[in-house]
């Protein structure tokens, strides 16, 4: 019970975190590329991997891990996004933002874990 | 009241992830986050579309149930840690099978949501369209 509370409380911040970023990227670049989503994406790879990363306990990898970065970055509205770029026929930005999106996710979250065993290790 | 509407519905959606992402188990394959990205990109697609054929609801509700709800029950930091992790353990197969359904699968299951939302909009339209003729 007090497991799914941190991660409802994490949940909640990482998601009013993205809709003002979504709102404040959104008044100031107006392109085809979903620039807002795909920098919370990469930005919560790079933290999960930190956190993954610094193997902190249990209670903060619910609350951050689960919960704040979990929440925070989003897979439905990336689809989303990708859907509406083939409907304005935009067909390889749809698929050049699936496939960059995730392989840079993965490459942020490797270097944040990286960095974190890099800390780990030098200190 | 929208940054409380988010808050409440991210609160219910990470929630919601954790729960079903124990229902469905734990497994070499990560059934339990495709699982939650699949349906959660069917749901927003199908109400997103709802609501742009203008199908009114409150400014809340909407954002609530969308960037609120749904954005927390899926996860895109989850997704690239478990594709992360197959590839480092050597489970090339495994690692680009998932990379590969959850891009293919969340696209379809987009396009099925926002398919079904256009199909039952359409009839509602046709349904009331009638009763204005009769």
């Amino acid at each position: 019970m007090v497991d799914l509370l941190l991660i409802g409380l994490g949940g909640s911040i990482g998601a009013i975190l993205r809709y003002t970023l979504t709102k404040k990227i959104g008044e100031r670049y107006q392109g085809d590329w979903p620039l807002a989503t795909f920098l919370i994406n990469i930005i919560g790879s790079f933290g999960l991997g930190l956190l993954y990363g610094f193997k902190l306990n249990q209670v903060i990898w619910l609350l951050l891990g689960t919960g704040f970065f979990g929440g925070f970055t989003t897979f439905s509205t990336y689809i989303y996004e990708a859907i509406f770029l083939m409907e304005e026929g935009l067909f390889w930005k749809n698929v050049n933002y699936l496939l960059t999106s995730i392989f840079t996710g993965v490459v942020f979250f490797a270097a944040g874990m990286w960095l974190a065993n890099f800390f780990k290790g030098g200190v | 009241m929208n940054y409380f509407a988010v808050a409440l519905g991210g609160f219910f959606g990470a929630i919601a992830r954790e729960i079903t992402g124990r229902a469905l188990g734990t497994s070499i394959f990560p059934v339990g986050t495709l699982a939650i990205n699949l349906s959660g990109s069917f749901l927003l697609l199908f109400f997103m579309t709802l609501f742009l054929e203008r199908i009114n609801v409150s400014d809340p509700v909407r954002l609530g149930l969308t960037s609120g709800f749904l954005g927390a029950y899926t996860t895109f930091s989850t997704m690239t840690k478990e594709i992360y992790l197959l590839l480092f353990q050597s489970k090339l197969l495994i690692g680009f099978a998932y990379l590969f359904l959850s891009l293919s699968g969340g696209f379809l299951s987009g396009i099925l949501g926002r398919a079904l939302a256009l199909y039952l909009v359409n009839l509602n339209f046709r349904k009331n369209g009638a009763k204005d003729e009769g």
